[in-house]
């Protein structure tokens, strides 16, 4: 996952393999967009694609695939349109989907009458044609022209089988066998195009920026937040998107809608690397019993986020503050909650103690932020760093073990390790800063999550100071430190730019940044809810439009 | 037949027509779904020893020379470049050789001269069998089969054909066995500790094989003729969004990507292999269904019926090539039939034997008789093998032929091999024939000669010198087999190119490494 920071973030000191003694240098700019990295053809995701099949063929449900998963990028998130190509292999499965799908609509009589209705009555040409002018739409995402209707229709009418084919009938399916296929496996299907309106371009320097149409930003805005194209309704309407009013009331229409849930919480699944908590091997010598405590503490992690972002339509002070939760009764033993009436696999709604607060408490990321036997205050430092602060640092030093000093003798509890192991200039100038001490904050937390006073029969010292909107601040444990974190600017600037980026598919240029301090601003102060901030992403200028960026 | 533009069918086992297979969408999960990797190994056996001049002692010394080049030697690895006109020379005794079948192929071919088994001396067919594919010494210990008998062997391990199926990624081998089955050349590693490998997979029927290997695509039923249509309308639409300059070089970047994936996979589905008339004729030939007299099963092994061994062998043929050019298969082995030869391609039309029908067994021949005593027909029997060998290079050239024909040839490699070199049960200067160059890999138009000097007088003045002389002067076959592997890209454990394959010889435990790096490209 990468991480961003909008402004004012204090990057740790020290540069990667360097002295350390350079104040205040980034050891690396945050990731940004390169000069011709901007998308116009942006792959569909594979639930978008499927959906839109089901647009396409009018079809109940959304049908099932087995195209190959995108690899996951190294960086960013699933969403990031630069990390969809379209290799060899997913080339035959596009092919072999489309050819089953296809298949599949023809031999079944409902939903095949369905699709075909608009074709209307009359000889197989004049089918053909109403059925191209009607349906393709839908598939394409945009009204036809004439001469792709006529394109259309010229594939169709000569596709093999439709001479042999003796009544219209049967050559309207001989002809939709190949031309059904070759749509679902064609770039205007696979891609989603935006290339923006040239008469409204822009020229600022190098860059040239052009606004979405209409039908292009609503488009975009129903893939981001349903993984959906627009409904007909929508498509008839698109015109009208011509003002800040008209698309406010689609975007708030679109999220009141239960299926735009889903993208939100996958992206909070992604930020609180929920998905990958679920497995989370520990030893079963050392915690008897937790072999499916993973399972259990992703269900609770899902539980909590549905309560705080659809329930209650909350954000991020609720994400990270609340203290409700949901458990079984494995999980309340690990929270030192009363089991009474609870089950293995019930969940129930709790308060949980005064020491947790927030998604970053519970088992499911302390949990998973550590070894299988011992917390790990490296591994959860760097994530708060990069994922709640946004704070930049650089990567591991090559061969970062080479550099590890001796160990000093005599040292126990992983406070102690962690700082001595990072003792060595290349490793400090971050990891003493702003590593350490963020993960130490969580060091109540063992490696199942349960909280502990004790690290190896000495008192756990939790307490530090680090670096927030530039100031140096205090804490005494996560707590503490989550609500200073909750209360910081860079906080919520990071979790308005790694949201932005989810929804816009890429990762975000300093204009983007800009154009975001706003809605940063405003989650901070408002205690605004992701929903809200989410709509706010999808009507800002980023969202709608396209960036040229290497113009000469 | 029929066919209708780029559709063509099969008649299939039963006689029902069938689509033939969209072979590209054979299973797109498989290892070469993809189309990325084209490489293959086809072995192709031809039971019994060839009619060869022998160099040491146990062969047929006082036989011309009827199989390899008609080249000057050079020894020690020393080569020879392999032309249409050296191959098609004919010699002093008014013959061409064996090798002569093959002049079509002169720049694609590697004939390695001077190569012994690991343990050459092990006497029967099965114990020599057992060394030609797995580069090690036989063990004695083959399911249900006595322990003293001297055709109890099988490999150490598993053969070369299996190492390069599970490093490249790829099925289980399977041995295509013309007219015979049982003929124990593929094997895996054992799977349990009791270091007995296992066989892999035979077929016999060619029909059953080509529906076996193609089920699912043949399940598929899709005309391939309607897919293409679909296919190539895509590349067109990709190819004319790539031009719009509204595009972002990142647009283009990944276009281009894609552009090539389509190109890549549309590449697979044009060299999908059709079968043709004369190739659908022959699996119908071929087939058993054909025939209503269950006795003339004519794929089947018989000692009297076998006029059908070359349709057989032809259509084996055809199924390996289009099993590794689609991916069905990584490697194949191909054991050519062992029996009669009485049809005109072994005896002269006219001649006595043939009008009076003479059938006599090829291992008979190999022994040069036919069907007395050792060496009773000797003059008879050599013509006759040096025929035998020569209809065995045109089935070798059959099989380049159709990879060629697939455009695949020079992606893998084809080997062609026996048990043993002559009909005396000798295995030294075994015939190994190698064709294709994996990619470019593999050195070939090649004929080499890996014998370290000539061979002496002192050499073959006892059974003990011969023996120690070819151990000495001859290359062990591990080292031609690790030079295959390494050209197909397989690897040692310490991720060098193959050398570490087979090398176990007689009575010792050191193994004997290495590869012929001078072939490598």
């Amino acid at each position: 996952m990468f991480a961003l920071s909008l402004s004012g973030a204090l990057a740790c000191t020290g540069t990667v393999g360097g002295s350390g003694e350079s104040e205040g240098a980034t050891a690396v700019q945050p990731t940004t967009l390169q000069a011709g990295d901007d998308i116009r053809a942006a792959r569909l995701g594979h639930l978008q694609w499927a959906r839109t099949v089901q647009s396409f063929f009018k079809l109940t449900d959304t049908p099932s695939t087995s195209l190959r998963p995108d690899p996951p990028p190294k960086e960013g998130y699933t969403t990031d349109v630069h990390a969809r190509s379209v290799d060899r292999a997913l080339v035959v499965d596009y092919r072999t989907e489309a050819d089953r799908l296809v298949e599949a609509l023809l031999a079944d009589s409902t939903n095949y009458v369905r699709f075909t209705a608009e074709a209307g009555a009359g000889d197989f040409a004049t089918m053909l044609k109403r059925l191209v002018i009607s349906a393709w739409p839908r598939a394409l995402r945009h009204p036809l022209s004439d001469a792709e209707v006529a394109k259309y229709v010229a594939f169709g009418t000569g596709a093999p089988g439709v001479a042999q084919a003796t009544d219209d009938a049967a050559k309207l399916r001989a002809a939709l066998l190949p031309l059904l296929s070759f749509t679902l496996q064609s770039p205007q299907f696979v891609y989603q195009i935006a290339l923006g309106d040239e008469a409204t371009a822009v020229t600022e320097g190098s860059t040239h920026t052009r606004q979405l149409t209409p039908l292009e930003y609503l488009t975009r805005v129903s893939y981001a937040l349903r993984n959906a194209p627009p409904n007909a309704e929508e498509f008839a309407k698109a015109n009208t998107l011509t003002s800040d009013v008209a698309r406010a009331a689609l975007v708030d229409a679109m999220l009141a809608e239960p299926g735009t849930n889903d993208a939100i919480l996958e992206f909070h699944r992604a930020l609180y690397l929920v998905d990958a908590s679920r497995t989370m091997p520990k030893d079963p010598a050392a915690f008897p019993g937790m072999d499916g405590l993973g399972a259990d503490a992703a269900t609770e992690a899902e539980m909590f986020l549905n309560d705080v972002l659809v329930t209650n339509n909350g954000g991020l002070d609720k994400l990270l503050l609340s203290p409700t939760t949901f458990v079984n009764k494995r999980l309340a033993g690990v929270y030192g909650l009363n089991t009474d009436g609870l089950s293995d696999t019930g969940f129930a709604k709790r308060e949980l103690p005064a020491e947790r607060a927030g998604i970053l408490t519970r088992v499911s990321w302390t949990g998973l932020k550590a070894n299988q036997v011992e917390r790990s205050s490296i591994l959860r430092g760097v994530y708060l760093t990069k994922n709640l602060l946004c704070t930049p640092i650089g990567v591991n030093p090559p061969l970062a073990g080479a550099v590890l000093p001796a160990p000093t003798p005599g040292l126990v509890t992983d406070r102690e390790l962690t700082d001595d192991k990072t003792r060595s200039p290349q490793c400090s100038g971050c990891h003493h800063t702003t590593i350490n001490p963020l993960g130490f904050a969580f060091g109540n937390f063992n490696a199942i999550g349960k909280f502990v006073t004790l690290d190896h029969d000495k008192p756990v010292l939790a307490s530090g100071k680090v670096a927030m909107d530039g100031t140096l601040t205090d804490f005494g444990d996560a707590v503490a430190f989550l609500k200073a974190a909750s209360r910081a600017r860079q906080t919520h600037a990071c979790y308005v730019g790694n949201l932005s980026s989810f929804f816009l598919g890429r990762t975000l240029t300093e204009r983007d940044r800009k154009s975001l301090a706003a809605t940063a601003a405003k989650s901070l102060t408002d205690s605004t809810p992701t929903r809200q901030l989410l709509k706010d992403i999808v009507l800002g200028a980023a969202f709608r439009s396209v960036v040229q960026e290497d113009v000469k | 037949m029929i066919r209708s533009g780029r559709r063509a069918f099969l008649a299939g086992a039963g006689g029902l027509l069938v689509a033939l297979p969209w072979l590209e969408g054979l299973s797109p999960k498989s290892a070469r779904a993809d189309g990325v990797d084209e490489r293959f190994f086809i072995f192709m056996r031809q039971w019994y020893g060839v009619q060869q001049k022998s160099r040491f002692l146990g062969g047929y010394a006082d036989e011309p020379e009827g199989f390899w080049p008609d080249a000057d030697t050079r020894y020690n690895g020393g080569g020879t470049k392999i032309t249409k006109a050296l191959l098609e020379k004919v010699d002093s005794t008014g013959r061409t050789r064996a090798l002569g079948e093959l002049s079509g192929f002169a720049d694609s071919l590697l004939a390695v001269r001077g190569v012994r088994l690991m343990d050459f001396q092990s006497g029967l067919h099965r114990p020599l069998l057992a060394q030609v594919l797995s580069g090690s010494r036989f063990q004695r210990t083959r399911p249900n089969f006595d322990p003293n008998d001297d055709n109890n062997a099988m490999p150490s391990h598993e053969t070369l054909d299996n190492l390069i199926a599970r490093s490249l990624g790829g099925p289980a081998p399977v041995t295509f066995e013309c007219l015979y089955s049982d003929s124990q050349t593929s094997f895996a590693n054992a799977p349990t500790s009791n270091g007995i490998p296992i066989a892999n997979p035979a077929m016999q029927q060619p029909s059953a094989a080509y529906t076996l290997l193609f089920q699912k695509a043949l399940a598929e039923g899709r005309a391939k003729e309607v897919r293409q249509y679909a296919s190539d309308a895509v590349v067109k639409e990709l190819k004319e969004l790539r031009l719009d300059p509204r595009l972002s070089a990142a647009d283009r970047k990944r276009l281009d990507a894609h552009f090539d994936a389509l190109n890549a996979v549309e590449a697979t589905l044009r060299r999908t292999p059709t079968l043709n008339a004369a190739q659908q004729q022959l699996l119908s030939d071929a087939d058993m269904a054909k025939t209503s007299n269950p006795a003339l099963k004519r794929w089947q092994y018989s000692t009297n019926f076998n006029e059908y061994s070359e349709t057989v062998a032809d259509a084996f043929v055809q199924i390996a090539a289009l099993a590794v050019s689609c991916g069905a298969l990584r490697s194949a082995n191909l054991v050519m039939p062992a029996g009669n030869f009485d049809h005109s391609s072994i005896f002269t039309p006219g001649s006595a034997d043939f009008k009076n029908g003479y059938r006599s067994h090829s291992h008979d021949i190999s022994h040069r008789s036919l069907g007395g005593q050792d060496g009773d027909a000797k003059e008879e029997a050599l013509a006759a093998q040096h025929n035998i060998d020569k209809w065995h290079a045109r089935q070798f050239g059959k099989l380049l032929t159709s990879l060629r024909d697939l455009g695949i040839l020079d992606k893998g490699i084809c080997m062609w091999s026996n048990e043993i070199s002559t009909g005396g049960h000798t295995a030294f200067d075994m015939p190994y024939v190698i064709a294709g160059n994996a990619g470019g890999k593999l050195k070939t138009g090649l004929y080499l000669d890996m014998q370290s000097s000539a061979t002496e007088p002192a050499d073959i003045a006892s059974d003990a010198a011969n023996y120690a002389a070819i151990m000495a002067k001859q290359l062990p076959c591990s080292k031609l087999l690790n030079t295959v592997g390494a050209a197909l890209g397989v690897k040692s454990a310490d991720n060098s190119p193959l050398a570490d394959f087979g090398g176990l010889q007689r009575g010792t435990e050191d193994k004997v490494r290495g590869n012929i790096g001078s072939l490598l490209g």
